[in-house]
This record gives C-alpha cells, sequence and structure tokens, in this order.
C-alpha cells in the first residue's frame, strides 16, 4: 500500500486529518498511517539518500520525500523528456512507465519509485539510438505538433503496446485518455500506435 | 514593378491572371507549376527530436547556479491594495530578491494582478517564501459578468472612467455612429417576409497551452543577456527585455528552438495580464545569476489571456425565397480588464442585405482577453451560422440551399458542393430535425469561414552555402508547431534540387534575420517566399544554367566555389493580389444526441479548407485536424468561470477547466482544397487560423437536426441540451 500510495492519496488524507481530527481519517490514510508508521523510521523533512533505477541504471539521489518522481527526473537526473503541465495527474505529459505500466510521474513520490524499474521516453530508444517503432510512427504520421505533450502520448502508448500487442482504434483511445493534447493531435496519435503495433509484429 | 502572367484557381475553375509584382521576385507557381517536393507527404524535420523526448522546451532549460522566481499575484478582485509587506519573505531561507512592483492605492482590476516578484534558490523555498508576504486590500465590490458589470450601478472596473462598457461601435463596416445604418437596416425589414431576432452567447475560453508563458534569462559577463522563451514573437520578447533593461536589441539574445503552444496568447513579451518576463529579466541583472520562471497552471488561467465571451443579439428579414433584406447585430462581450478588444465576426462572408453592427466590450474584474486562434471569428460564426440556420428553418428551406444562395465566394460553392457530398448531406437531411427514432439522435450541420490571406510581414531569411555543399537555413522567428521548420525545408530543398533531410534549418534565434511573430498565420506564407527567394539567389549562382538535378550536382557545383562559403538574402515583396480576396472553409459535422442525458457526441467532421498551395501536405492536414479539435473542445466542453460574488477564479486546473481528451473526438477528414492564390510567389497562404471558425456553429447545427432544439448558448452542455429540449417541447404544445 505505502508503496503505491501517490501524493494526492496523501495530500487527501492530510486535509481530512485537519479537517476532521483523528476520527475522520479515510480508510486509505488510516491503512497507511497504521502499515506505515511503525515499520518505516521518519524520513525527512530534509533531504534524504536514495537509488532510481531509470532506463536500465541506477542513480543515487538525494531528495526530499515530498518529491515526486517527476521532479526527480527532471531536476538531478536531466531526463526533461517527461513535462510537467498540470502537476496534478490530470494530463499525462509527465508519464513514465513504472514496472512496464504507464504512470503518472507526477504523482508519485520519488520515494515510492525506489526499486522499480522506471522508463522514461529517453529510455525507449534501442541501445544503439535507434527511435522505438512507436516514435518512427510518431514522426510519419504527423501525429505531434508542438510536441509537448508527445513525451507522455509516446510511453502511454508504449505501455499500451505492452500488455495488448494489437490495439484497435477504440482501445488506443481507451489507454491514452488520461493524456491531453492541446495541438489536436489524437486521431494522428491513435493511427500512429496501431501503425507501431503493425510494424512491431512484422519483426521490426 | 513588372506585370507576370500566372495560372490562379481551383480544380476547374482556373484562369490566366496578370499580377503586379515587383522587381526581383522570382516568378509565381501557379495552379500548373510542375514540383517534384512542395506538396508531398514530408514528415516534419524536428519530429524526431520531439518524440524522443531529446527537444528541449524553455521549461526544460536547466542552468547552474538557476534561480527561481514568481510573481506573487493578487488574492482578490476590486478594491484596492491598502498594504504590501514583503519583510518575512526577504528574510526568509533562500530568497535572494523581493521587489514590490505596484503600490498600495493601486486598484485591484483582477485575480492575479502582479503586486511583487520573488526569487528564491529552490522552487520550495521561492512557495513557502509567497506564503509570507502579507497582501492587504481594502475589498470592494467585483463584477464577474456581462449582466453584472452592465448593470445600472455596477462597480467600475477602473474607477477613475466611470461605467463598464467601451464602445467600438460601428454599422455596416464604416466607422463612427452605427445609428444610421442600423435604421437603414431597420428600414429595409419592413418589406420582410419573416423578421426574426435572437441572441446567441459564447463563453470565456483560456488557450490553456501545454507549456505555459515561461523564460529563463542568463545575464552574460559582457552586460547582455540571454532568454529562453516560451514565445510566439521571440522578437517582441526580445524589445520587451531590452527596453525594460534600458539596452540596446542587439544585446538581448532571445532563444525558442522548440515551444509548447500558444494559440494567440504567447505574441507580448510577458504574458497580457503579467510583466513577470520583464521582472525576470530585471532580477536576473542585480543578481547576476540566472532566473527562471514559468507560469504555474492557475497563474496561466488567470493572466494568460482567453477568448472574450460574447452575446450577440441578431435581427434579419427575409423574403420567403432566402434573400436576405437586412441582417443586424449588436454585440457585446467582457475582455476582462481591458477596455476593448471583445468583439465578434458577425456579420461576416454571406450577402445578407443592408447591414449594421454594434460592438461594446464590458469590462470585468478578470484576466485579459487576447489574440486567440482566429480573434473574433469562432464566436461570430457561431453566431452567424446559427442565425442563418434559425432563418432557413423558420422558412423550411435547406439550410444549405440558403447559404448556396447568399455564398458570395466562388471557392465556397465548390467547397459546399465537396463536402456535402462527402458528409451523406442530402441523405442525412432527408430526417425532419428531431424526427430520427429512438433517444440517440444523430444530425448533420453546416458551417463556414473565413480569414484574410496574410503573410505582410517583413522577413529576411538567410541562405549559407558551404563549399561541401551543406546548406543552413536561418531566420530569427520561432516555429510553434505549425510546421514552419518544414515548410522552409521543403522550399529550399524544391528550388536547389535537394532532399529535405539535406537542409539544416535555423529558426527562434534573435541574432540571425529578423521575422514576423506568429500571429494571423502569417509566420509561413511570410517565411516561405523569403525562402524561395534566397534560395533562387543561390540555385542561379551556384549551378548558373544547369538544371538543380539531385544532391550530386549540387555538391559538384558547391565544390567549385571560390569561397569557403556564400551568403544569399531574401526579403520578399509583400503578397500581391490574390485571386480572390479572402480565405474560405467550411465544415459539415455529424453528431449524436442522447434525448435523455443531453450529451453530445461528435461523430464526424468534413473541414474542406483553402489551403492555397498546401506546402508540406502532412503538416498542413494537422494544423486543420487540430483546429478542429479545438473547435470541439470550445463547442461542447470549455468554459472559464469566476465566482460570481467575488469574479475569483472557480478553476485553475485541467480537470475543473475541460479541454477535449482522446474519447471526445473523433476521425476528421481534413479535405485540402488547393487555391493558386497567386497571392505570393509561392500560392501559399496561412492555415492555422482559418480552420478554427466553422466548428462550433457547425457542431450547434447538427444539434439541432439531431434533437430539434436549438442550443443558442456555448458550451453545448447536456443541461443546456436538455434545457432547449423541453423548450422546444413546450413550444410545440403552444402551437397545437
Ligand atoms: S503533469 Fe503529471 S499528469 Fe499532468
Ligand atoms: S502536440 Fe502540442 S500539446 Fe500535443
Amino acid at each position: 500500500m505505502s508503496k503505491s500510495l501517490g501524493r494526492r492519496d496523501f495530500l487527501k488524507g492530510a486535509a481530512a486529518v485537519a479537517a476532521g481530527g483523528a476520527a475522520a481519517i479515510p480508510a486509505v490514510a488510516a491503512a497507511w498511517t497504521q502499515e506505515a508508521a511503525p515499520a518505516t523510521p521518519v524520513l525527512g523533512p530534509g533531504p534524504v539518500p536514495f537509488t532510481l533505477r531509470v532506463n536500465g541504471k541506477d542513480h543515487a539521489v538525494n531528495l526530499e520525500p515530498r518529491a515526486t518522481l517527476l521532479d526527480a527526473l527532471r531536476g538531478p537526473l536531466g531526463l526533461t523528456g517527461p513535462k510537467e503541465v498540470c502537476d496534478r495527474g490530470a494530463c499525462g505529459a509527465c508519464a513514465v512507465l513504472l514496472d512496464g505500466v504507464p504512470a503518472s510521474s507526477c504523482m508519485v513520490l520519488a520515494l515510492d519509485a525506489e526499486g522499480r524499474e522506471i522508463t522514461t521516453v529517453e529510455g525507449l530508444a534501442g541501445p544503439d539510438g535507434k527511435p522505438h517503432p512507436l516514435q518512427e510512427a510518431f514522426v510519419r504520421e504527423d501525429a505531434l505538433q508542438c510536441g509537448f505533450c508527445t513525451p507522455g502520448m509516446v510511453t502511454s502508448c508504449a505501455g499500451l503496446l505492452r500488455r495488448n500487442p494489437d490495439p484497435t482504434a477504440e482501445e488506443v483511445r481507451d489507454a491514452l485518455s488520461g493524456n491531453l493534447c492541446r495541438c489536436g493531435t489524437y486521431p494522428r496519435i491513435v493511427k500512429a500506435c496501431r501503425s507501431a503495433a503493425a510494424a512491431m509484429k512484422g519483426g521490426r | 514593378m513588372a506585370k507576370r502572367k500566372t495560372l490562379a484557381g481551383f480544380k476547374g475553375n482556373t484562369r490566366e491572371m496578370e499580377v503586379e509584382v515587383p522587381d526581383g521576385e522570382p516568378e509565381i507557381w501557379g495552379a500548373d507549376a510542375d514540383l517534384r517536393v512542395v506538396g508531398a507527404a514530408v514528415p516534419r524535420v524536428d519530429g524526431v527530436a520531439k518524440a524522443t523526448g531529446r527537444a528541449v522546451y524553455t521549461a526544460d532549460v536547466r542552468l547552474p547556479g538557476m534561480l527561481h522566481g514568481r510573481m506573487l499575484r493578487a488574492p482578490a478582485a476590486g478594491g484596492t491594495l491598502k498594504a504590501l509587506d514583503l519583510s518575512a519573505a526577504e528574510i526568509a531561507p533562500g530568497v535572494r530578491y523581493a521587489k514590490a512592483v505596484v503600490r498600495p492605492g493601486v486598484n485591484i482590476t483582477h485575480e492575479g494582478r502582479d503586486l511583487a516578484f520573488l526569487v528564491a534558490d529552490t522552487e520550495e523555498r521561492l512557495e513557502a517564501a509567497l506564503a509570507l508576504c502579507r497582501v492587504e486590500i481594502e475589498p470592494g465590490r467585483a463584477v464577474a459578468t456581462l449582466e453584472d458589470a452592465a448593470a445600472e450601478g455596477a462597480p467600475s472596473v477602473h474607477p477613475d472612467r466611470p461605467g463598464n462598457l467601451r464602445g467600438a461601435a460601428r454599422g455596416s463596416g464604416e466607422k463612427g455612429d452605427p445609428a444610421p445604418a442600423f435604421e437603414a437596416a431597420e428600414k429595409a425589414m419592413e418589406k420582410a417576409d419573416l423578421v426574426l431576432e435572437r441572441v446567441y452567447r459564447t463563453q470565456v475560453q483560456v488557450h490553456t497551452p501545454l507549456e505555459t508563458h515561461g523564460v529563463v534569462v542568463r545575464p552574460e559577463e559582457d552586460g547582455s543577456v540571454t532568454v529562453w522563451a516560451s514565445t510566439q514573437g521571440t522578437f517582441s520578447v526580445r524589445d520587451g527585455i531590452a527596453g525594460a533593461l534600458k539596452l540596446s536589441g542587439n544585446r538581448v539574445r532571445v532563444l525558442t528552438e522548440h515551444m509548447g503552444g500558444g494559440f494567440g496568447c504567447k505574441l507580448g513579451p510577458s504574458a497580457p495580464g503579467s510583466g513577470f518576463a520583464l521582472e525576470a529579466a530585471r532580477a536576473a541583472v542585480e543578481l547576476k545569476a540566472p532566473v527562471r520562471c514559468m507560469l504555474e497552471r492557475r497563474e496561466e488561467h488567470l493572466v494568460g489571456g482567453n477568448r472574450p465571451s460574447s452575446e450577440q443579439t441578431v435581427r434579419m428579414g427575409l423574403k420567403k425565397d432566402g434573400t436576405f433584406l437586412a441582417y443586424t447585430a449588436r454585440i457585446r462581450g467582457t475582455p476582462g480588464f481591458p477596455e476593448g478588444g471583445a468583439g465578434a465576426a458577425n456579420p461576416m462572408i454571406y450577402d445578407l442585405g443592408r447591414t449594421a453592427k454594434e460592438e461594446i466590450s464590458v469590462c470585468t474584474h478578470a484576466g485579459p482577453q487576447t489574440a486567440f486562434r482566429a480573434p473574433g471569428h469562432p464566436q461570430g460564426a457561431f453566431g452567424l451560422e446559427s442565425a442563418v440556420d434559425e432563418a432557413a428553418e423558420a422558412l423550411g428551406i435547406d439550410p444549405l440551399d440558403l447559404r448556396t444562395r447568399i455564398n458570395r465566394s466562388g471557392i465556397r460553392a465548390a467547397q459546399f458542393e465537396e463536402g456535402a457530398k462527402r458528409i451523406g448531406w442530402r441523405e442525412a437531411r432527408r430526417v425532419k430535425p428531431g424526427e430520427g427514432p429512438g433517444p440517440l439522435k444523430r444530425g448533420v450541420g453546416v458551417a463556414s469561414g473565413t480569414w484574410y490571406h496574410t503573410g505582410r510581414a517583413r522577413a529576411t531569411v538567410e541562405i549559407t552555402v558551404h563549399r561541401d555543399g551543406g546548406v543552413d537555413v536561418r531566420n530569427g522567428a520561432q516555429d510553434i508547431g505549425t510546421g514552419t521548420r518544414t515548410v522552409m525545408a521543403v522550399v529550399a530543398a524544391e528550388v536547389l534540387g535537394l532532399e529535405v533531410g539535406d537542409l539544416r534549418i535555423h529558426l527562434g534565434d534573435t541574432t540571425w534575420p529578423a521575422g514576423p511573430g506568429s500571429g494571423g498565420s502569417c509566420t509561413a506564407p511570410t517565411l516561405g517566399p523569403a525562402v524561395r527567394m534566397a534560395a533562387e539567389e543561390a540555385r542561379a549562382a551556384i549551378l548558373g544554367d544547369r538544371p538543380a538535378k539531385d544532391r550530386r550536382a549540387w555538391a559538384a557545383a558547391c565544390a567549385r566555389m571560390e569561397e569557403e562559403s556564400r551568403t544569399f538574402l531574401g526579403k520578399p515583396a509583400a503578397y500581391f493580389d490574390a485571386y480572390e480576396g479572402a480565405i474560405a472553409g467550411c465544415q459539415f459535422a455529424e453528431v449524436e444526441v442522447d434525448v435523455e442525458t443531453g450529451v453530445v457526441r461528435v461523430i464526424r467532421v468534413v473541414a474542406v479548407q483553402d489551403c492555397g498551395r498546401a506546402i508540406d501536405r502532412l503538416t498542413a492536414e494537422s494544423q486543420v485536424i487540430g483546429a478542429v479539435i479545438q473547435g470541439i473542445s470550445y463547442a461542447l466542453f470549455e468554459d472559464r468561470r469566476l465566482d460570481r460574488g467575488t469574479a475569483r477564479l472557480l478553476h485553475g486546473d485541467l480537470e475543473g477547466y475541460r479541454i477535449a481528451g482522446p474519447r471526445d473526438v473523433p476521425d476528421i477528414e481534413a479535405v485540402m482544397f488547393s487555391v493558386a492564390n497567386a497571392g505570393n510567389t509561392l500560392g501559399m497562404s496561412g492555415l492555422g487560423e482559418p480552420p478554427a471558425v466553422p466548428t462550433a456553429g457547425a457542431i450547434a447545427n447538427a444539434v439541432f437536426h439531431a434533437t430539434g432544439a436549438r442550443v443558442r448558448e456555448l458550451p453545448i452542455t447536456p443541461a443546456r441540451v436538455l434545457a432547449a429540449l423541453a423548450e422546444a417541447k413546450a413550444a410545440k404544445k403552444g402551437g397545437r
């Protein structure tokens, strides 16, 4: 539970405590306090050293416990592919893969990502630097304009293709329902994702 | 000046035209031009950088020793500032700079008004310091809505100038008093068989670029500054910051390699409602350290600009056969605190008999309106196209037939035909409004729009050819995601006989030749002809009479150059006389409405767009698709709302302020309607704005066809659909 507790839940719990006292603590926060409080030493508020495994490499970081995974990636790790747009889990621009599953990195505390395999858009390309078939398809289909949402879109599509190598258009739209694009690239992203799926099946 | 002959027009409708062209311009690519790369589907040249996350945006710039700045903003709207105490913030840990930008006594025109600029060494400490600032406001009444602001006795947003109404009234296109034009129109209406009066309303829309406004300013050793800016106008940022720092423009270098969307709100040096970039520059110079300031999402909603609301009171008088005798529009809108700018492009395009128009801006205690993708047009087209539809319905004429009758553009006439075929208009319209079976009702609607031939902004493009055959193309303006870089590469490749990948295009650096701000859809049609001109010079100088065949021919010729490199400039004239005065477009929408819940789903949009000559088909289509999606979002979801009592923003995020997501958007058919317009040597048009105009009108009309209920206010929410359905039902009963 504590591992997957996002910042929003944490904030919600905290707000409830402030507003209503202990009796009003919702189930999520209660579980968190019970489970986390006795078992783990108190961390913070100052920086805490820990390790993040990103794109196949271990990185030692020293961050305040309140830092989000997005902060960690864009700050000390210098991976600015994932973008900060809403910082509240509403847009998907910050999407990364956590153990292969798409997650909004602005909603994950960096500490909670310790021990997990984190993949950013920069880590999708092959070891030789050749772009991922999805990235090639985005360019081929012009599934991007200003490009600010694109890293999140590509990453969310990559997560989808891992669990569903042959998605329908509807399934792509569903998988991307947490991603926003202001330039209006959605139809071409759906095409690009399916075109990449076909290319990958073809052994590319 | 010389007269040149060129074949202008569109498929099946071309004619030879004589155009006055200044000397030194290359020949015009007419309808019969035989081109190799131009018009093909070329993937954008910066696509890989963007898709792999390598592209660096202003928000991504991290510099050693970089500090973080943010504006302290007024937490209320209305009233005056009584006291501003920054002393606790000044001594807070990590704070390096805290300076008031207003004095006590200042009128709080809107929530979010700039009060003070703070800089700290981390964002967390900056946030903590902002919370320590003490702001005391002498409260005053605030007005949030048009009705409240226009009411008798309403508090004035600018107390030194009474009232909130600011008129830019005009009649029939002439400036000045609109009363005579209204009188004449009313007189003409006396002979009408049908007079209709309707009121249409549109909401305030926020641009919501995914990358917010922002800068990183680095002071340099030599007293100059380097600025990374998320902007649509590198040179306007340069001039603004140079002015603030009292430097000459060439001591301010503005860089915008990539930027995450603007849509009109990023044309100025800072943001429409904030001077944050100038303050960041002042702080950076004083602190001798780089300062980063990107607006927060909530600030973007407060001071980042918006499309003003509108209330369009339309009166029209028609003959039974659909001839318009007169059409008048009284338009009021809320620009926020600025004293003007809330007009709507209604009437427009059609032959409506005698017309009269009045535009009044009604100030509210809110952040400012600013240019937004075809300013005035989407709201105007919603009003006008709804009105024309209502007239058609009342007269029992097919809405497309009525439009054809009052249409004045040959291009649009052909577009109506094309679009009607593709959407299956005749078939679909056999079903009378609201008479389809079941609770899920389908309908189709049409609307059109216009835009202007732009490209008048002057620009110089510099092409440098190296002895090894390498070619650099440079201009200081920016590519805001529209594909300008790619358009430039395609044009240069065409002229020099190269492939697109052979060229290096450099944009977004004010140390390169001056270019336009990206407003009015002018960037590509300004820079494209300039590239052409420079490239033609280069070709003539290097290839001479030999044909621009391929890479090998080019490299061989370059190897014979005496110099290490040669540079060529292209600075073409403004637009020539174009084939037809304006850009035409029309859109057909098919919707499905659940009459039990009121939910509207867009099933299909066919957008037939005059694209001049599409230089790169892929990015051109993307412009159209993207504009339609923003139009769907405007029609169905977006609504910037303020609390009515306090004029405070109700939502400064992407949840409360909803924009269209992947599941709200159908497949969109972008029909690129090529018109050889002879407007410039490429025959190209701007394409950012024109397709953003018709969408909401087409959707509203389709909703009527589906349900028989007319929603006269945007966004078309389920509640409004249900209310309109109830109204239609009551009217039917009453009529029986
Ligand atoms: S930035 Fe994380 S979801 Fe928007
Ligand atoms: S491409 Fe601009 S936000 Fe998606």
